[in-house]
C-alpha cells in the first residue's frame, strides 16, 4: 500500500527523460513483453471470433457428443456437440470485454471516491474510507446474489456485481498519492487563485494517481475474468448459452474425467489471458512506478 | 473514556474469535485425525457422501432429504418404505384400516428397547403422535398428522387411531419417513436437544455431529431385526459439490455416494471397484406453464409445446439416458399410476406448428422459463430452448439461485410474474395424492401449495377429493386413473420425463440404497469383509 | 498518532452499529422466505406459517431489527434459523477449520513466495528469473475451482496420495492449502521482488559490497532483514483476507469453514448467521486497516493523521 512517488531522489538517477526510461525498462524485461504479446493476440482472437469462427459457436449436433479432439474439432466437442474451439472465440469478446468493462466501472467509481475522500479530508474523508473498507469487507457473493435477484440475471449485471468488487481497492489505492499531493506546494497554489474543487481534483490529484490506475487496471482485468468465472461456479454467471469462458468452464467441470477437453481448454485459455494481463500489469509497474505495491 | 469502551469491545470480540478458533483447530486439526485412526483400525467404517449437511435429526421437524436419510438409521417408524417404496412393517407387525377411511390399528412389536433403554410401547407411540399434531409446537411436518382426531392406547401392544374425516392416503402419512418414534425419554428433553440428539430404535445409534463436516453413527447391537451384518460405524459427509463427491468415490475415500451426475455414469462405471447403482425414481420433471395468462391460456398452445419437445434426445443429452419420458403427470413408481399415453406425449414438429397456429400463435412468441441454476439443470434449459426455438418460440432462460427461485415462484398469482417454470416433483408419502394434489388441485395455487401453472380443473379437483375418501386401494386407483387422463388432456404443463437415480458404491459395500424418493436407506449398510 | 489511534478504534462502534442496519436491511431486500425455505420443497401454507412463527419472522421487520440490536449489545446473536443453534456457537464451530487453513496457506504462500520472489530479484533480468515471474504469476491467474479439481483427480484419485476433500485427517489440509496458497504466493513474490530490489540499491548495501562482503551474505544478513519488513505487512493484510473464508476453495474441498458457511446461510436465508458474520469479516477488516494505516503513516512521514 507504501507508494513513493516517482520523484523520490532516491530513485535510479539513470532514467532522465521519464517517458523513455519507462519505455526501455519495459521492453528490457521479456515476461513484459511476453504478457504484451500474449494479450495482444487474444485481442486479436477477439476481433476475429467477433466475425469468423470455424463453426457456429450455438450449433448443437446431437450426433457429435463430447468428441474428442480431432481434426475437424481441434478442441473436440461439448456435450451439446458444438464445437469448443468455435465457442472460446465467441466467447472471447464477452470475457475480456466483460473484465474490461468491470474494471472500468470499478475504477470510474473507485477513483472518483478516492480522490473525493482526500480532497474533502477530515470527517468525510474518515467516513468514506470506512465505508470503502465495508464495502470491502462485505461477502462478495452476497453482494453479487442481490444484484443478480434485483437487476436479473444478464451479462450486464454480472458487469455490475464484478465491478463492484473492485471499487474498494480503487478508492484506497487512488487516496494515498491524492492525500500525499494534497500536502503539496502546487495544490495549494492553485487553491489559493481560486480554482475549484472539481478542477483541483481532475487537474491536479487524479493526474498523481494515474500511474498506479493505470497498472491496477490492468492487473485487475485477470481477476475480473476469475471473479466472473467464481460466479458461474455458483451459479451467479451468464445465462446460457452464452459462451463465457468461466461459464464454460464451470459446466464442464463435471465431465473432467469423463471428456477432459471440456474443462482443460477454457481452463486454460482463462489461466493464459489472465496470465497475460498480469505479466503485462506487472511490466507497466515496473515501467511506470517501480515502488508501488498493489 | 469513550474510546476505552470501543477497544474493550474489539479486543473481546477479538480474543473470542481467536479463543473458538484456537479450540477448534485443536478439536479438529489434532483430535479429531488421532481419534479417527485408533477407531479406524479396530472397527469396520462406512463412509457415505451425500450432497448436503442435515438441517436437524427430529423427524417430526425435518422435510429435507438428507435430515430424513439419517434419521432413517436411527429410528423405526410403525411403517416404512421398501427400497422400491412399497410400505412395509417396522415397529407395526400389523394393521388394520376401516372401510370409510377414519379409523387405523396397528399391533405394534414387542421387547423393543429405544437406544437409551426406555421401552418402546402403544403410550410411546401415543406421545410421538400427540406431539406432532399439536399445532403448538410449530413443527414442520404437523399437517401430515392434522387429519387425527383422537389416539387410543387399546393395550400396551395395540394402538388405534381415529381421523376427522376419511383419509384413505394416511398409511403413507404414517410411512412418510417423517412418522418415526423418538424414545420418551429423550422427549421430555425438549425441542433443542431431540433435534441434536436424536434416540431412536433402529439399528444405528447417534454418536456425533459436527456441522459441515460429518455425522456419526454406531451400529445398535440389540436392534430388533437380528441377523443383520452393519457396518460397527457410519459416517456421513455433506460434500455439496458433484466433482468432488465423484472423486471422494473414486478416490476410495467414501464407500457409497449419491447422487452421481448422469454424465459421469460411464467414468465411474469404467473405474476399477466401483459400481453405479440405478433404480427408478418417483421423480417427474416438467415445465409448468401459467395457464391463466396469455400465450398459455389456450390449451392448444400448451399442447403443441408438448409436441415440440423431443424427450427421447433430452433423455440422450442431458440425462445420458438414465431417463424416460413420462407417459402420465406422475412416475410410474407411484403408488396409484396408471399409465395415459404409452411412450409418452409423441414428438412432432409439424402438428405442434398447426397446433399453434391454431391457438393463435402461427409465428410463435416469446417467453422466459424460470429454473434453477445447477448445472444440471441450466443443461436442461439449454435443451429445452433449443428445441422450442424449431418451433417459433424463443425461451429466454433466467436461472436463479435456489432461494430467490423460491421466493418468486411462491408469490400468489397478482403479483406472481412466472410464465413458464422447469420443476421437478416427487411426492414424499409415495401416494398418488401426494402426486397429483400439490400440482394440480384448484385449490394448491401458490403461495398454498406448488401449482406453478394455476391449473384449476373442477373435475379434476373433484377426483382428488373422492381419492381421499376411501382407504380400499381399487377405488382409489380408479380416481387417480381418470385425474391423470384428465390433467394429461388439459397439458398445464409439459411433460418431461422420470429419472433414475444414481448412486456410486464401492464393491464390498452392502445394502445402501439411494431411495426412490430421494432420500437414502443405510439401516442394512455393511462392509463385507475384503 | 496515540489520538488518532483512540478515535478511530472508538469509531468502530457507530460503523459496527450502521453494518448491521445495513446488513439488515440489505438481507431483507433480496428475495428469499427463510421460513418457507425451511419448511421444505412441499410444505402447505399453514406448514410455512408454523416455521415463520416459531422464527419470529411473523413480526413487523423493525420490531425484529429491535430485538436484535437489543441481544447484540449484550453479546447474544440470537439462533440460527436453520439449525436452531446459537449463532455464536456456529460461527466458533466453523471459525476453526477456517483458521487452520488460513494458517497452513498462509505458510505456504510465505515459504514460495518469498522463494520466488529473492530469485527473481537476485536472478533479476535471467532465465530463472522469468520462469519463476511466470511461474507466481501462473498461480494467481488460475480459477480456484479448476485449480482445486484438476489437484484433487491428479494426487487424490490417480495418485492416491491425498484424501479428496473434508477434514478428516491432518493431510485433508494440502490440497485445499496449495489452492489457496498459490495465489497469495504471486502477490507475495511480486512484493518480496520488489522490496528486495529497493533495499539493494540502497547505500549501506553497496557500502558493504565495497568492503568485499561476499554476495550470499550481502543478501542474507543485510538484505533480507530490511525487505521483509514491508512483507511482514502484506502478508498479514493476506492471512486476514483468507481468515474471511474461502467461499470455493472451501465448497471444492468440502471444508467447513466460514465461506462454506456463509454458502449455507445464504441457500437458506440465515439472517442470523449471516448478519453475525458479516459483523465478524467488518471487525476483521476495521482492524486490518487500521493496522496498515498506522504503519502508513510510520512508514511515509509526508502522511499525517490529525
Amino acid at each position: 500500500m507504501r507508494r513513493v512517488p516517482p520523484s523520490d531522489p532516491r530513485d535510479d538517477a539513470r532514467r532522465a527523460p521519464a517517458a523513455r526510461g519507462s519505455l526501455a525498462r519495459f521492453f528490457r524485461r521479456r515476461t513484459a513483453v511476453a504478457g504484451g504479446v500474449i494479450t495482444a493476440t487474444f485481442l486479436a482472437v477477439t476481433l476475429l471470433g467477433m466475425w469468423v469462427t470455424p463453426y457456429p459457436p450455438a450449433a448443437a449436433d446431437y450426433n457429435q457428443t463430447l468428441a474428442p479432439p480431432s481434426l475437424a474439432h481441434p478442441m473436440g466437442t461439448d456435450d451439446f456437440g458444438r464445437d469448443i474451439l468455435s465457442r472460446l472465440m465467441a466467447g472471447a469478446r464477452y470475457s475480456l470485454g466483460m473484465g474490461l468493462s468491470a474494471v472500468t466501472l470499478g475504477a470510474a467509481v473507485g477513483s472518483l471516491w478516492g480522490v473525493a475522500s482526500a480532497f474533502h479530508g477530515g470527517f468525510f474523508d474518515n467516513v468514506s474510507m470506512r465505508a470503502a473498507d465495508i464495502l470491502f469487507a462485505f461477502p462478495g457473493i452476497l453482494l453479487a446474489i442481490a444484484i443478480v435477484a434485483v437487476l436479473g440475471p444478464g451479462l450486464t449485471n454480472v458487469v455490475i456485481a464484478v465491478g463492484v468488487f473492485s471499487i474498494p481497492t480503487f478508492a484506497r489505492l487512488v487516496r494515498g498519492p491524492a492525500l500525499a499531493a494534497m500536502g503539496q506546494e502546487y495544490v495549494e497554489a492553485a487553491r489559493a487563485v481560486g480554482a475549484g474543487g472539481a478542477r483541483i481534483m481532475l487537474r491536479h490529484l487524479v493526474p498523481v494517481a494515474l500511474p498506479p490506475i493505470i497498472v491496477y487496471f490492468t492487473l485487475r482485468i485477470g481477476t475480473a475474468i476469475l471473479t466472473a468465472s467464481a460466479l458461474s461456479f455458483l451459479g451467479l454467471g451468464v445465462q446460457p448459452p452464452t459462451p463465457e469462458w468461466g461459464a464454460m468452464l464451470a459446466a464442464g467441470r463435471l465431465f473432467i474425467n469423463v471428456a477432459p477437453q471440456l474443462v482443460i481448454a477454457p481452463g486454460v485459455t482463462i489461466s493464459l489471458a489472465v496470465l497475460g494481463f498480469n505479466l503485462l500489469g506487472d511490466g507497466l509497474r515496473d515501467a511506470l512506478d517501480p515502488r508501488l505495491r498493489v | 473514556m469513550g474510546t476505552r469502551k470501543g477497544k474493550g469491545l474489539t479486543r473481546r470480540q477479538l480474543l473470542r474469535h481467536t479463543a473458538a478458533g484456537v479450540a477448534g483447530a485443536a478439536l479438529s486439526g489434532i483430535g479429531g485425525p488421532w481419534a479417527w485412526r485408533a477407531l479406524a483400525q479396530g472397527a469396520q467404517t462406512l463412509t457415505v457422501a451425500l450432497y448436503a449437511d442435515a438441517i436437524s435429526l427430529d423427524p417430526f421437524d425435518s422435510n429435507d432429504n438428507l435430515s430424513l436419510a439419517v434419521e432413517r438409521e436411527i429410528f423405526d417408524g410403525l411403517l416404512g418404505f421398501t427400497p422400491d417404496m412399497k410400505i412395509r412393517p417396522e415397529l407395526a407387525t400389523s394393521w388394520e384400516a376401516s372401510k370409510d377411511a377414519r379409523s387405523f390399528t396397528f399391533h405394534l412389536r414387542q421387547g423393543v428397547k429405544f437406544h437409551d433403554g426406555t421401552p418402546f410401547n402403544a403410550a410411546a407411540v401415543k406421545m410421538n403422535f400427540d406431539r406432532a399434531r399439536d399445532p403448538n409446537h410449530k413443527l414442520k411436518k404437523f399437517s401430515l398428522y392434522e387429519p387425527i382426531e383422537s389416539i387410543d392406547v387399546v393395550n400396551d401392544a395395540t394402538v388405534r387411531f381415529m381421523l376427522h374425516s376419511p383419509f384413505g392416503a394416511m398409511l403413507y402419512n404414517f410411512a412418510h419417513p417423517s412418522s418415526r418414534i423418538i424414545s420418551p425419554a429423550a422427549l421430555a428433553k425438549g425441542e433443542q436437544y431431540i433435534a441434536r440428539n436424536p434416540v431412536g430404535t433402529g439399528p444405528f445409534k447417534f454418536v456425533s455431529w459436527t456441522p459441515g463436516q460429518q455425522i456419526e453413527l454406531a451400529r445398535n447391537p440389540d436392534f430388533w431385526q437380528s441377523g443383520r451384518r452393519q457396518a460397527d460405524r457410519l459416517v456421513i459427509r455433506p460434500v455439496v459439490e458433484d466433482a468432488s463427491r465423484v472423486a471422494m468415490l473414486l478416490g476410495g475415500d467414501a464407500q457409497f455416494v449419491y447422487p452421481v451426475p448422469g454424465v459421469q455414469v460411464d467414468a465411474v462405471s469404467k473405474a476399477s471397484g466401483v459400481t453405479v447403482q440405478k433404480r427408478w425414481s418417483i421423480y417427474a420433471f416438467y415445465v409448468a406453464m401459467h395457464c391463466q395468462h396469455e400465450p398459455f391460456r389456450n390449451v392448444k398452445v400448451r399442447q403443441a409445446l408438448n409436441y415440440a419437445v423431443d424427450k427421447d434426445a433430452l433423455d440422450k443429452v442431458v440425462l445420458r439416458g438414465f431417463g424416460r419420458p413420462l407417459d402420465a403427470p406422475m412416475a410410474p413408481g407411484v403408488a396409484g399410476y396408471s399409465q395415459v399415453q404409452a411412450g409418452g406425449w409423441p414428438y412432432d414438429v409439424a402438428k405442434a406448428k398447426s397446433l399453434l397456429a391454431e391457438g393463435g400463435f402461427p409465428k410463435g412468441f416469446e417467453t422466459t422459463l424460470w429454473m434453477g441454476n445447477q448445472t444440471e439443470t441450466m443443461r436442461l434449459g439449454e435443451t429445452i430452448q433449443q428445441m422450442l426455438g424449431k418451433v417459433g418460440v424463443t425461451v429466454r432462460l433466467q436461472p436463479m439461485e435456489a432461494a430467490t427461485l423460491t421466493a418468486v415462484r411462491y408469490k400468489p398469482i397478482a403479483e406472481n410474474q412466472s410464465q413458464m417454470n422447469l420443476a421437478g416433483w416427487s411426492p414424499s408419502t409415495g401416494d398418488a395424492d401426494w402426486a397429483l394434489r400439490p400440482l394440480f388441485d384448484g385449490d394448491s395455487w401458490p403461495p398454498t401449495l406448488f401449482n406453478l401453472s394455476f391449473y384449476k380443473n373442477a373435475q379434476v379437483d373433484e377426483l382428488l377429493k373422492d381419492g381421499l375418501s376411501t382407504a380400499a386401494p381399487a377405488e382409489r386407483d380408479k380416481d387417480y386413473a381418470e385425474a391423470s387422463r384428465l390433467i394429461w388432456a388439459d397439458a398445464p404443463v409439459i411433460y418431461l420425463y422420470n429419472s433414475q437415480i444414481l448412486a456410486g458404491v464401492r464393491t464390498g459395500t452392502t445394502g445402501a440404497y439411494a431411495m426412490p424418493d430421494g432420500t437414502v436407506d443405510l439401516r442394512d449398510a455393511g462392509l463385507t469383509g475384503k | 498518532m496515540l489520538r488518532f489511534l483512540g478515535r478511530r478504534l472508538w469509531q468502530i462502534v457507530p460503523i459496527l452499529f450502521g453494518v448491521s442496519l445495513g446488513a439488515f436491511a440489505f438481507l431483507h431486500a433480496i428475495p428469499g422466505d427463510p421460513a418457507r425455505l425451511l419448511a421444505g420443497p412441499d410444505a402447505t401454507l399453514a406448514e410455512v406459517q408454523a416455521v415463520q412463527a416459531r422464527l419470529g419472522l411473523d413480526r413487523p421487520l423493525p420490531v425484529q431489527y429491535g430485538y436484535f440490536v437489543r441481544n447484540a449489545v449484550v453479546g447474544d446473536f440470537g439462533r440460527s434459523y436453520r439449525s436452531g443453534d446459537p449463532v455464536s456457537r456456529v460461527l466458533a464451530e466453523h471459525a476453526g477449520p477456517t483458521l487452520e487453513l488460513s494458517v497452513i496457506s498462509t505458510a505456504l504462500a510465505v515459504v514460495a513466495g518469498m522463494t520466488l520472489g529473492t530469485l527473481q530479484a537476485v536472478r533479476r533480468n535471467t532465465l530463472p528469473d522469468y520462469c519463476s515471474t511466470v511461474l507466481s504469476v501462473a498461480g494467481i491467474s488460475t480459477p480456484s475451482f479448476f485449480l482445486g479439481l484438476v489437484l484433487i483427480y491428479v494426487f487424490s484419485v490417480n495418485l492416491h496420495w491425498l484424501p479428496t476433500g473434508g477434514m478428516t485427517q491432518l493431510q485433508s489440509v494440502v490440497l485445499p492449502g496449495i489452492t489457496l496458497a498459490s495465489a497469495s504466493a504471486a502477490v507475495i513474490a511480486r512484493f518480496t521482488r520488489s522490496s528486495l530490489l529497493e533495499v539493494l540499491g540502497e547505500d549501506f548495501v553497496r557500502t558493504a559490497r565495497a568492503k568485499g562482503v561476499t554476495e550470499r551474505r550481502v543478501l542474507v544478513r543485510h538484505t533480507l532483514r530490511n525487505a521483509l519488513i514491508p512483507v511482514v505487512t502484506l502478508v498479514g493484510l493476506e492471512f486476514g483476507f483468507l481468515l474471511g473464508g474461502a467461499i470455493v476453495v472451501e465448497t471444492v474441498f468440502s471444508w467447513p469453514g466460514l465461506g462454506w458457511l456463509l454458502v449455507q446461510s445464504i441457500d437458506f436465508r440465515d439472517y442470523p448467521v449471516l448478519t453475525a458474520e458479516i459483523l465478524l469479516f467488518s471487525v476483521e477488516f476495521l482492524a486490518i486497516n487500521l493496522i496498515v494505516d498506522v504503519l502508513y503513516a510510520a512508514l511515509d512521514p509526508r502522511v499525517v493523521y490529525r
